[in-house]
């Protein structure tokens, strides 16, 4: 993460549990971080593979992309504490990945179904 | 041909019943909230099936006074055109309870990017509204964000309902709605919790309270 986050400023604002969906057993830490200022983010991001059927105790495999994310004023960590790394690492609301539209806030268009939650 | 004891078959049962379903979360603080004589829960859920293993997201909006779930959706059109999938809300109108459904309605999907997702639940026999002494017609809502939503490549993520209540409220308020943030108690607070791979629970327990005119 350190190389992640290189020089950017934060502090950690809130730490919570990380459980299964399931069972609700115990996976780990979720870390919510603010940078201050908001960061530009640039290199390889942890990013775990999910079983989503959760068939193992760690249902979750490690994993990374590379991705280039500005306005980084948050970031939420998943800490796998067994083996004592992060796992996951996601840019919060109001950050920018690279190739994505951002974040609309008056969007028009037709009605559409869509796939998520 | 094989039969199978009864006992097994119980037990299998009471194991489905209990079983979590697809996609769903767990709420610790799942509670029906009272209003003059009617009732509703904290939370929807990902089916008609109330159980603390088969919520999806809290409530986190209250627009009262004059609203319907059509009128809302109407009047938010601009800000938040898109369909979602469907989820169950679970209220009583004082004759019983029954499960409302929606789709609810977001803003534009994207990958690599959050979207604001709102879901609306009132009484379906009374046009998708319901009313009390105190509060006239009123509806309910949840809200959440959606993260990277679509045909993307790598997991969707969703949660930060704290964050969508203020989108919703904030676009309430711009088309001239009176909004109050966070003032109606839902008892159903999450602090930073994350579900699975995806959900990340985030909300106080109070709702914005917005009122229809």
């Amino acid at each position: 993460m350190r190389a992640l986050l290189g020089s950017a400023t934060y502090s950690i604002v809130d730490t919570g549990i990380w459980t299964s969906d399931r069972k609700q057993a115990k996976l780990g830490a979720m870390v919510h971080l603010h940078l201050d200022p908001p960061a530009t983010l640039h290199g390889r991001w942890p990013r775990m593979r999910y079983d989503a059927n959760e068939q193992t105790a760690t249902p979750f495999q490690d994993g990374e992309i590379d991705q280039t994310v500005a306005s980084v004023s948050d970031l939420y960590l998943l800490v796998d504490l067994h083996a004592d790394h992060v796992v996951n690492a996601l840019a919060g609301p109001g950050s920018i990945a690279a190739g994505s539209p951002g974040n609309p806030s008056a969007p028009s268009g037709p009605t559409s179904p869509a796939a998520g939650n | 041909m094989r039969t199978i004891p009864l006992k097994v078959l119980l037990v299998a049962t009471f194991c489905l019943i209990l079983a979590p379903s697809a996609g769903a979360s767990t709420a610790y603080n799942l509670a029906a909230q009272r209003l003059d004589s009617d009732s509703f829960d904290n939370y929807d859920f990902v089916c008609d099936c109330v159980s603390s293993y088969n919520v999806d997201q809290p409530v986190t909006l209250f627009f009262a006074n004059n609203a319907s779930k059509d009128k809302v959706y109407s009047a938010l059109y601009g800000f938040f055109p898109y369909g979602g999938s469907t989820q169950s809300g679970r209220l009583d109108n004082g004759f019983g309870w029954f499960y409302a459904h929606t789709g609810g309605k977001k803003s534009q999907p994207s990958c690599n990017a959050f979207d604001t997702h709102y879901r609306i639940y009132g009484d379906p026999s009374h046009g998708d509204r319901m009313w009390s002494p105190s509060q006239g017609y009123y509806v309910i809502g949840t809200t959440h964000l959606d993260y990277n939503e679509g045909p993307c490549s790598g997991s969707s993520y969703y949660g930060w309902n704290e964050n969508a209540e203020s989108s919703v409220a904030t676009n309430s308020s711009a088309i001239g709605w009176s909004v109050w943030s966070n003032l109606w108690g839902m008892s159903n607070a999450n602090s930073g919790r994350w579900d699975g791979c995806c959900h990340y629970f985030n909300n106080d327990a109070n709702a914005a309270y917005i009122s229809v005119p």
